[in-house]
């Protein structure tokens, strides 16, 4: 009836069913994406808590373990590097298993790890693969996969204000078929973790616990404007700046405050006092 | 072609290092009169020691430089912290991994026209762009800070690039200099590359032809 009587309107129900069915779809989609997302967050923040909570730098790496897709993590810290000398004195914490960690120092294979000589070099984050294939680092890499470890690795470059050099690897389950998607999909969240590891070791080391940091003017209204419930996108209306600008500032305040999430380092910065709402 | 060069292989490109220290000097000390530390022909100051990753673009030869961008990460010690910090307390909150600074940035007009007469400069520095924003994602960085002359600013926005700037300083040079921060995700490439029309990357990451892995596995 209706197709002959009002074929526009027809046409119009059928193009509102589908336009429905398409809304509907890409809902479904967005809200599946957005799980991932969420799941990846939650992940990046439990992580995060786990750290900052560990008993030490050691503990911290057990647990980055359980949480990822990998099957060991080291954090080295370069304490002094002296000019045409090998890497002196340094702080190094690892979840590889004892018997490779023998073999390492035995070997002395701190003088040769191209992981490491390249690290401390490097600045940008980079896979092992990107590695020249020197002879020692191909021997290297024989033994350490004789020890039933992966061949795959990703390493972070850590810098400091104080010129301090470190670097987060993360190496591979043994096996590993997709370690270049690992990488893709959690590099930045690794990166992130790889500066909360850091702080741990100096305060491991050094005792260096920044109750109060300084934040800057524009940190503080975001941080105080988040406490009133406003979002960044009421943020970036009220302070007239890109909503880009105010997720960055939510980020730095949050790091420097040494907390996983928004919700956290509002509570801390009112417990410091650094914000009134 | 587009190359990061970081201090694992400086030693392996001493021609085209050279060929930058000169041009910034040419750019920066010559033509903008920036105060910037001179020594003989070239410009180097303090932060190229600190072991800075070289965005450099060059013939595939890689024997001449047609242009360049220095980038350091912004949890170490970096240009415009100390040079912002005092007149702009928002550009140090800019300190956490994933946020990168990029100085220096210049191209070589002159050899540049010698070699390819049909790209005109603002768009020779919107590629730079466009590679500086491929490294970066390739690298988990997620915000660029940077410094430029106020009339640069159109040359960003044309490249689709949306510029925040935290502040300027009077005493840099003949004119202020801006410092902004811009975002960079898979969606400003997107429209970077729409806008320039480019449709495929200018930047791969330099690895071996064969890993380390590739090895192991004949040897096993």
């Amino acid at each position: 009836m209706l197709d002959r009587h009002y074929p526009h309107m027809y046409e119009k129900a059928c193009t509102l069913v589908l336009y429905f069915a398409m809304s509907s779809m890409q809902g479904y989609w967005g809200i599946n994406m957005n799980n991932q997302a969420n799941e990846q967050d939650k992940r990046r923040g439990l992580t995060f808590d786990a750290i900052v909570n560990s008993k030490d730098v050691e503990q911290a790496l057990f647990l980055i373990c359980e949480q990822y897709p990998i099957g060991h993590s080291t954090y080295h810290l370069a304490q002094t590097i002296a000019l045409e000398q090998n890497v002196d004195a340094p702080f190094v914490r690892t979840t590889y298993p004892a018997n490779w960690v023998a073999r390492y120092l035995l070997k002395d294979y701190v003088k040769i790890d191209p992981v490491l000589k390249e690290g401390m070099m490097r600045a940008l984050p980079y896979d092992w693969s990107e590695i020249e294939p020197s002879k020692e680092a191909i021997e290297l890499l024989i033994d350490f996969q004789s020890h039933g470890l992966g061949a795959g690795g990703y390493s972070i470059p850590i810098t400091d204000k104080v010129g301090r050099r470190a670097l987060f690897s993360l190496n591979s389950l043994p096996e590993e078929e997709n370690w270049g998607e690992i990488v893709e999909q959690f590099k930045e969240d690794w990166i992130e973790l790889g500066q909360v590891l850091h702080k741990k070791a100096i305060q491991e080391l050094y005792g260096d616990v920044d109750p109060a940091p300084t934040l800057s003017p524009r940190e503080l209204e975001t941080l105080h404007w988040t406490a009133l419930g406003k979002d960044y996108k009421d943020i970036a209306i009220i302070l007239d700046v890109s909503e880009h600008t105010i997720r960055t500032y939510m980020r730095t305040a949050r790091l420097k405050l040494n907390c996983s999430s928004m919700t956290q380092a509002v509570a801390k910065a009112s417990k410091l006092r650094l914000i009134n709402p | 072609m587009f190359l990061t060069v970081q201090a694992n292989e400086y030693h392996k490109y001493p021609t085209l290092l050279q060929q930058m220290f000169k041009l910034r000097k040419k750019v920066f000390a010559d033509q903008l009169n920036w105060d910037v530390p001179v020594e003989g022909d070239y410009e180097k100051d303090s932060y190229d020691a600190l072991n800075p990753v070289y965005l450099m673009w060059c013939n595939d030869e890689k024997t001449k430089l047609y242009g360049v961008v220095r980038l350091m990460p912004t949890t170490g010690p970096t240009l415009l912290y100390d040079v912002f910090r005092k007149t702009f307390p928002d550009v140090i909150s800019f300190e956490a991994p994933g946020i990168w600074e990029g100085t220096r940035m210049c191209i070589d007009q002159e050899l540049l026209s010698e070699d390819h007469p049909e790209i005109e400069p603002g768009y020779a520095f919107s590629m730079l762009l466009l590679a500086l924003c491929e490294v970066a994602i390739k690298h988990g960085i997620h915000t660029m800070v940077s410094n430029y002359e106020p009339q640069m600013k159109r040359v960003y926005r044309r490249a689709g690039i949306d510029v925040n700037e935290l502040g300027r300083s009077a005493d840099y040079g003949k004119y202020p200099v801006c410092c902004s921060t811009f975002e960079v995700s898979k969606q400003v490439l997107a429209t970077m590359r729409s806008k320039l029309g480019v449709n495929a990357p200018l930047y791969q990451i330099p690895s071996p032809k064969r890993s380390i892995a590739d090895y192991v596995l004949e040897a096993a």
